[in-house]
């Protein structure tokens, strides 16, 4: 950067001597350079002493760099892949045992049994007297962990008519009735599903083209029972319910079997009176010891040592 | 698969320590009521003579029942349901709709104790040979004195204040209806029991066919059609207000008229009319419990009133003496009676 005056300007030779006019403007000139000077001399030590970052001297600051400059070498960089990379594994290793943990050595789930059926009677028969209909032999059975009556009734529930070409099943199934606070009969339509508070006593299968007209008093229909009859109940029960349960594969069946009951309809259910009926490594099975209804229970298979 | 056996330890214990005659069921909210299991007997076999076939005590709406559930104990309220349980206070100071719905709220089946119930029941314990004690004289029997029950007030037995009801089933044996402690519990003193299923209507006897009133479903209210009067002359069942209609007088010998002193003893009943009741309606009138099968039946009272309706209770109370017991009936108050000696005993069938 150059002085504001690099040139004193000359004094003019034309002039008289010991003009002060004259000579002011060249000192001020001068002076103006010298200020110059110092503001730079000034800002360099400012720089210069930045530049040391606190070092005695620019030497030893570059001694410093240099030495930073060494630990990012390619071989350091290489230690800290290194280590990233066990880090890495390290955490896969937690998660697969988080998994493992979740999947395989605990699991969780829940199931929802049905106790129903019937104590006594309710035998159904095709009507003689009415088109496309079924009787019901009076009779009693179970149902939200009590008995229920279910009286005689003729005529009690019709059979959908079949006009397609293949053959279709349909249910019969009592439900209670709260006007009568008795059990009475009914069918589903064609593809419907049992409701909720059914109790499924028939499969009825109906061949194609069976309609009113052409088969009034059913002959053609077949009627199969599924009534589970529980002829002790509530004291005995023959043909408990039961349902299997699927796990993920485990390395023994020696595993930890938690059950909680968490509700039920009814009169009394505790954790004993659901029986572990069969175990293997991929499931097992619980079976019901009560007579409660809609038993919600909660299963925890547990196996550390896997 | 095999047969697994329920492992409802509280009924497996109660039927195990009974030998089966009283079981738990459970109700709807799953409360459990111990229930002495009646087993279905017939009239002939209880009173020769009576009437054919099964005691009505177990015929509900056409329905022959197989047995009868009847609390072992009197009831108690809980969360709205009436059931029995032993050891407990029981219940009182309800009008007659009232415990007939916290009996029904335990579930279809559940009803009250009715007066074919008490009927029947009596003439079982007649036939067995032993009628039972009970609470009849401030905590103990005022046949037995030694017999005592402990008061639910904390009073001591005999002493005249408070209210001496005792707790259900603390009294001995010879309080259950057949001496054993599997028996019924307290039918005889302790707390009235309504008992649905016969009224007076200004002194015409009305029942209720067989044991419909035990049914969860049939309407007992004042204004049910289901109410029959008793024709005098051929025990028929007729519309209320009927001419020749079985009634009740304290005096008199109307035409099928009945006579009895109120506050007096039930097997002093007289059928003294110029026309009397005849034989086939004394028998329609003694399986509903309303005429005395015979004049051993203690001093067993009836009280009346022959205005407007009266509801009964049965059994007595327990500063009664010699007047409560099996037979004893009372039809002095309407269904509205609210009393803390009154109470209700719930029941059940299918």
């Amino acid at each position: 950067m150059p002085i504001p005056h690099p040139n004193i300007t000359p004094i003019p030779n034309n002039e008289p001597d010991a003009v002060p006019g004259l000579w002011n403007v060249r000192y001020e000139e001068i002076d103006q350079n010298f200020k110059n000077i110092d503001d730079r001399t000034s800002a360099n030590e400012q720089e210069l002493s930045g530049a040391r970052g606190g070092k005695a001297s620019i030497g030893a600051r570059l001694t410093e760099m240099s030495e930073q400059l060494n630990q990012m070498s390619p071989e350091f960089q290489d230690v800290l892949a290194a280590m990233a990379a066990m880090a890495l594994d390290q955490a896969g290793v937690a998660n697969h045992s988080v998994k493992a943990l979740r999947r395989h050595i605990q699991q969780e789930g829940e199931i929802t049994l049905r106790n129903r059926g019937v104590v006594a009677g309710c035998t159904c028969v095709k009507s003689t007297t009415a088109t496309r209909n079924l009787n019901l032999a009076g009779g009693q059975v179970f149902m939200n962990g009590r008995m229920y009556r279910a009286p005689d009734a003729t005529n009690a529930a019709s059979v959908p008519p079949n006009t397609g070409s293949g053959n279709v099943t349909v249910r019969a199934y009592l439900y209670f009735h709260s006007g009568s606070q008795t059990m009475r009969l009914a069918v589903t339509n064609i593809g419907e599903e049992l409701p909720t508070g059914a109790i499924h006593l028939y499969n009825i299968t109906i061949p194609p083209n069976s309609t009113d007209a052409t088969d009034p008093q059913l002959t053609n229909v077949t009627l199969t029972s599924v009534r589970r009859v529980e002829a002790s109940y509530p004291r005995t029960i023959n043909n408990p319910v039961a349902h299997a349960v699927a796990i993920e594969a485990l390395s023994k069946a020696d595993y930890r079997l938690d059950v909680d009951v968490v509700s039920f309809s009814g009169g009394h259910c505790s954790p004993d009176q659901v029986l572990v009926s069969s175990r293997a490594t991929n499931g097992f099975t619980l079976e019901l010891a009560s007579e409660v209804d809609n038993v919600v229970l909660r299963w925890r298979v547990s196996k550390l040592n896997n | 698969m095999p047969s697994i056996y329920n492992r409802d330890s509280l009924r497996a214990n109660v039927e195990a320590a009974t030998g089966g005659k009283i079981t738990v069921l459970y109700t709807a909210k799953g409360q459990p009521s111990y229930m002495h299991v009646v087993s279905a007997f017939n009239a002939d076999d209880v009173e020769p003579g009576l009437a054919a076939g099964l005691h009505p005590m177990f015929m509900t709406n056409g329905q022959a029942k197989t047995e009868r559930f009847i609390g072992a104990y009197p009831g108690v309220v809980r969360n709205g349901e009436l059931i029995s349980l032993p050891g407990e206070d029981p219940a009182a100071s309800a009008n007659f709709d009232t415990f007939l719905a916290q009996a029904r709220a335990n579930g279809p089946g559940w009803g009250l104790m009715t007066n074919m119930d008490w009927s029947g029941l009596g003439l079982w314990c007649r036939k067995n040979g032993f009628v039972p004690r009970g609470n009849t004289n401030y905590g103990k029997s005022s046949d037995a004195p030694w017999e005592t029950g402990v008061r639910g007030d904390g009073g001591l037995p005999g002493n005249t204040s408070g209210i001496a009801r005792t707790q259900a089933g603390s009294g001995p044996t010879s309080w259950r209806h057949d001496n054993t402690h599997a028996g019924i519990a307290d039918l005889v003193g302790n707390v009235w029991e309504w008992s649905p299923g016969l009224r007076l209507v200004d002194g015409e006897i009305q029942v209720i066919a067989d044991n419909n009133a035990a049914s969860s479903t049939i309407d007992l209210s004042a204004a049910s059609s289901e109410w029959r009067a008793i024709d005098g002359a051929t025990g028929a069942l007729v519309t209320p207000g009927s001419a020749n209609t079985v009634k009740i007088a304290s005096s008199g010998t109307a035409a099928y008229t009945l006579v009895a002193s109120s506050g007096g003893a039930f097997q002093s009943m007289t059928n003294p009319g110029t026309t009397p009741v005849a034989e086939a309606a004394l028998k329609v009138l003694k399986l509903h419990g309303i005429y005395p099968v015979g004049a051993d039946l203690g001093g067993d009272g009836i009280w009346f009133t022959l205005d407007g309706e009266r509801v009964p209770y049965r059994g007595g109370v327990w500063n009664y003496g010699e007047r409560a017991g099996v037979f004893a009936v009372n039809l002095y108050y309407a269904r509205s009676n609210v009393n803390a000696s009154i109470g209700a005993r719930p029941a059940f069938s299918l």
